[in-house]
């Protein structure tokens, strides 16, 4: 065991073992070694070491480390592709106002589970993960994918107009772009559909009167990714991994060394 | 109490000593067992604030003794701590 303690001695910074390394060496083969001991040789090694350099030499490495762990982590995330379409609704004053609110397709009526696995099947989407998951595990991935954001917009003399955007986010942004054509285009089909079925039911007001819906533009095809981008997600990691690597040193520094209490 | 450095500066307040020395010292009084690498941190810390100094030797063990600033650092850090120990004792006898 004194032999490893010696080892281990030769941790300790160069310059430090140059003005006590002698005695140190005569202290370590004079008494009787605990394997306490070498825990506490090594650990005080340790921290001399990281003490006896300066702040930056210390962060450099843990900055750098940090910043190459963001990169294996950005590598692990698959890049998304935002498509969007803004759809407006109007609802005539002859329909009432509760009409615009009861069209709401964030309540999901309008894309059933049905139709997003049809989707699945004719843009051929999420292929690995169909090959280790079950097909409803795959709608709610794709579910998850599917956003709709805004609501009522600039209501007019006695009009009720809503607005959505409707967003599919995909790592194909040729992909991301046809489905969320698709999912525009199912909306107008089902609200014809639900104008229709609510006529037929004895709604007083023509299908017509009942919500007309445009799409205000073609769903753009994205050029850039969604979320942070390789750059500022390594850049997070490079401070992040400096700020660990700083309050490593001073928790290192200011610690002092604990003693072994007799039992 | 287990202030490596205290202990060191406690040990040397009776007299010069190498690391060894010093070790079975504080053992005796303190029933605390120091490992070689937190006394020699200890060391190292005190020699550089000038609370000891190494003195002349003639084979690899290094004794140290404590300097003026040492003794004056020990008897201001052991005041504080006969403070507390006071203290401590009298609000559990009152308690």
């Amino acid at each position: 065991m004194k032999l490893i303690l010696k080892l281990l001695a030769r941790l300790y910074p160069s310059e430090w073992r140059a003005r006590y390394g002698t005695e140190y060496e005569a202290l370590l083969e004079e008494r009787t070694p605990r394997a306490a001991d070498l825990w506490d040789v090594f650990w005080s090694a340790t921290k001399m070491r990281i003490t006896a350099r300066s702040l930056v030499r210390i962060a450099l490495p843990s900055s750098l480390a940090g910043a190459l762990a963001a990169a294996v982590i950005f590598a692990t995330i698959p890049t998304q592709y935002a498509s969007q379409v803004l759809i407006k609704g109007i609802v005539s004053k002859a329909a009432p106002a509760e009409h615009a609110e009861k069209f709401n397709p964030r309540l999901g009526t309008p894309f059933s589970n049905e139709f997003l696995g049809s989707v699945i099947q004719k843009r051929n989407l999420y292929s690995a993960d169909r090959a280790r998951m079950s097909i409803e595990d795959v709608i709610r991935k794709m579910n998850r994918s599917v956003k709709f954001k805004g609501g009522p917009i600039a209501p007019g003399e006695g009009d009720h107009t809503i607005g959505w955007i409707i967003e599919f986010d995909y790592p194909d942004p040729v992909v991301a772009q046809q489905v969320a054509g698709d999912l525009t285009q199912r909306l107008m089909e089902w609200n014809l559909k639900y104008a229709e079925t609510e006529a037929a039911a004895g709604y007083p007001r023509s299908a017509e009167s009942l919500m007309t819906i445009r799409a205000e533009n073609e769903p753009n095809l994205p050029q850039t990714p969604e979320g942070l981008t390789q750059f500022q997600f390594i850049a997070i990691g490079l401070l992040t991994g400096s700020i660990i690597g700083l309050v490593l040193a001073a928790t290192l520094g200011s610690r002092s060394e604990a003693p072994t209490a007799n039992a | 109490m287990s202030d490596p450095s205290i202990l060191v500066l406690s040990s040397l307040a009776g007299g010069d000593k190498h690391g060894y020395a010093m070790m079975d010292d504080i053992e005796r009084f303190a029933a605390v067992r120091l490992g070689p690498g937190t006394l020699y941190g200890a060391i190292t810390r005190l020699e550089q604030r000038g609370w000891i100094a190494p003195v002349k030797s003639e084979d690899r063990r290094q004794p140290y003794t404590i300097t003026g600033a040492g003794r004056e650092y020990l008897r201001e850090q052991l005041g504080n701590l006969g403070r507390v120990v006071r203290t401590g004792q009298r609000r559990l006898e009152n308690s």
